[in-house]
């Protein structure tokens, strides 16, 4: 890679005549093939664990054969290896006046084009393995669907840093003098003063108030167990002498002994995600310019990422179980995003460990007129909770009438499990909340944590009222907001809350003529 | 968001002057589309039927063959309740076109009402299936950027309704956008 950012623009300019005509194909660094090595192997991980766990389970009833093992690992990386390095050996970039051109795929050949316009997202990223080349990964997301995403792996930091300035410069033309302060930006400094900074305390808080931790325990138990009877071997007479030792104190022993066991487990968990958050959101850093966002962030792969304002579809202020105990909140700027890609927590651009007054004060900077004290939630009607227990009541009694039938009548005992789901239900009733407020929209949903959707009325797509039977009975309604890409609900709404808010919001929309997107 | 602070209003909108979408009088459907019901349910019953019944003439040896009658039995009472339930299906769609959006109903138990507003309008399509062209009727199906597939599906359309609707539908669209 020895192109200058220059290179680019003597590149013609009617781009649809040109893109053949002038075939500047340019590769990648090859430092990007460990950059193609890693991204298979994530890939391979993300889509194929699901499909790994039953041969983890063949593997664990056939026995564990270490040298078969090892041998399988080694082909596998073998395999990783090379297709990496036919991804780096197919892969063509060149650019326009107005768009990128990327040619990719081993098998199935594709040639992506991408317009400048069409681009949502642009994103540096600096692994550490790149830092020493001189390189990073710019990647650049279109507002359409996941497979418009190109990563540039391995294009040297300065050009990164010319083609985003230039992507923005050719977005924004309105104000071009704002927008080359920014194209001094280098990954490390910045003439601004941010918004946002987060220091070391509050991103422990949110490493251990991160749900994420409880997912992973969710992802890795059944893992675990499959291999619960191969791991025999990991059992030496050390540990099953201790055993012995704690079971011959007594069950109390045993069952304190198990406690804290766990509660070890649960204390390592916390400690990787603490270690987790800190390494992604070190020296956190958020700007605001010009009618976009910056972020800059991470301590080993530094990060930075930039969107535009108007792109953002809503905010979610979210809380999650512990972070309520801890007062931990993250702001999420939801863009365009369909049901696919609304897990992937990378595309979403967060802001992490903000107090309270921390995320009244970044939603009232980008909704302005937006004031929490004035806003007056709503709860929804009870007949919520009612309906939950009905539709679980149900089957257990089905179930319970069948089991009397053969056996006796304490299988009606079996309705005794409503009892802990009741609560769960009034704490789901409990944090339904929503509310108009001005011109925007307001909508909590949670269980023990929360998270608050705020979004402009002109955002919405389209409404569904829908009312069941029951519904109808009660003049109550659920009411579903169709923001691009995104669906939010309300249920057991009063009806005439339902038709207010689907007035008042066709209005909003019919009205204006800001652009959603 | 630094421009849009400087025309940004903030007028306060009382319920009675908003135009109600509640009121409005809906459109029913072509009064074919009963009969498109009942056919799919026909054809969605009479494929099984035949299978159980080739295979019992056959006497395959499977173990549904020994329920032969009480399948029977199903089929029609499941024809039946269809013949009844494509008639309220009918009765409780419809359509109204308003100035500025679309609205549509559907739904027995569940009853939905969509808005589209034309201002958020992605593209419009009209479609026919073999049975639609059967009885010169099209579905309309239009989309907003809210999710992959169509967000309102009208079926059973006059032909020259559709394309009339469609029409008035994209010329609202690009004239509010």
């Amino acid at each position: 890679m020895t192109d200058t950012p220059e290179n680019k623009h003597d590149l013609g300019s009617n781009s649809k005549q040109t893109n053949e005509l002038m075939k500047n194909w340019k590769r990648l660094s090859p430092v990007a093939i460990a950059y193609f090595v890693i991204t298979t192997l994530k890939q391979t991980a993300q889509h194929s664990w699901q499909a790994l766990a039953p041969l983890a389970v063949v593997i664990a009833s056939k026995g564990f054969n270490i040298w078969w093992f090892t041998l399988a690992g080694a082909a596998i990386i073998i395999a990783v290896i090379i297709v990496a390095v036919l991804k780096y050996l197919y892969f063509r970039f060149s650019m326009t006046e107005t768009s990128f051109l990327i040619r990719s795929g081993v098998i199935n050949k594709k040639q992506l084009n991408l317009a400048f316009d069409r681009i949502q997202n642009i994103e540096i990223k600096q692994p550490v393995y790149f830092r020493p080349f001189g390189l990073s990964v710019l990647t650049l997301e279109s507002a359409g669907s996941s497979s418009e995403e190109v990563n540039l792996a391995g294009i040297p930091i300065g050009l990164a840093n010319t083609v985003k300035s230039d992507v923005i410069f050719k977005q924004t033309q309105l104000m071009p003098v704002s927008v080359n302060d920014n194209t001094e930006n280098n990954l490390s400094e910045t003439n601004e003063t941010p918004i946002i900074e987060q220091d070391l305390k509050s991103l422990i808080k949110h490493g251990i108030s991160n749900n994420n931790i409880w997912i992973f325990a969710g992802l890795a138990a059944p893992i675990l167990n499959q291999f619960d009877e191969s791991l025999n071997w990991l059992i030496t007479p050390e540990i099953r002498n201790t055993y012995e030792k704690v079971e011959a104190l007594g069950p109390a022993a045993l069952i304190g002994s198990t406690i804290i066991l766990g509660l070890i487990i649960l204390g390592t968990l916390m400690l990787i995600s603490v270690a987790a958050s800190i390494l992604i959101y070190y020296n956190y850093k958020l700007f605001r310019s010009g009618g976009r966002i910056f972020r800059q962030n991470g301590l080993l792969e530094k990060q930075q990422a930039n969107m535009e304002e108007s792109k953002i579809q809503r905010i979610v202020i979210r809380q999650s179980a512990i972070g309520r105990m801890v007062g931990s909140f993250n702001i999420i700027f939801k863009q365009i995003g369909f049901a696919r890609n609304a897990y992937q927590s990378g595309k979403n651009f967060t802001v992490p460990a903000l107090d309270t007054s921390g995320y009244k004060y970044i939603s009232s900077l980008l909704y302005p007129g937006i004031d929490w004290k004035r806003i007056k939630t709503k709860p929804i009607n009870s007949m919520y909770i009612r309906r939950l227990v009905l539709i679980t009541l149900l089957p257990l009694l089905a179930i319970a009438i069948f089991v009397a039938v053969q056996t006796n009548l304490y299988a009606f005992l079996i309705l005794s499990f409503l009892l802990p789901l009741t609560p769960i239900f009034i704490q789901r009733h409990k944090r339904y909340r929503y509310a108009l407020y001005n011109e925007y929209i307001v909508m909590q949903s949670g269980f023990i944590g929360k998270s608050i959707s705020v979004f402009p009325m002109y955002k919405v797509q389209n409404i569904h009222i829908i009312q069941s039977p029951g519904q109808r009975r009660k003049n109550l309604a659920t009411i579903k907001v169709n923001i691009a890409g995104q669906t939010l609900s309300m249920p057991y709404i009063p009806i005439e809350d339902a038709y207010l808010w689907r007035n008042k919001i066709l209005a909003k929309i019919e009205q204006s003529n800001e652009p959603w997107m | 968001m630094s421009e849009q602070q400087i025309d940004f209003t903030n007028y306060d909108v009382t319920m009675d002057s908003l135009p109600k979408a509640e009121g409005v009088i809906m459109n029913s459907l072509s009064p074919s589309y009963p009969t498109i019901l009942i056919i799919v349910t026909l054809l969605m019953t009479a494929i099984p039927v035949i299978a159980i019944t080739i295979l019992s003439l056959l006497d395959v040896p499977v173990l549904i063959i020994h329920y032969t009658s009480w399948f029977y039995i199903g089929a029609a009472i499941f024809l039946i309740i269809g013949y009844f339930w494509s008639h309220l299906d009918a009765k409780h769609r419809g359509y109204a076109i308003r100035e500025q959006d679309i609205l549509y109903k559907n739904g027995v138990i569940w009853r939905n009402v969509i808005a589209v507003p034309f201002n958020r309008l992605q593209h419009a399509e009209l479609h026919r299936g073999p049975l639609e062209r059967l009885f010169k009727l099209s579905s309309l199906r239009l989309f907003t950027a809210g999710g992959l597939k169509a967000d309102m599906t009208i079926p059973a359309l006059p032909e020259i309704d559709a394309i009339r609707i469609r029409e008035f539908v994209l010329a609202s669209a690009s004239k509010s956008a």
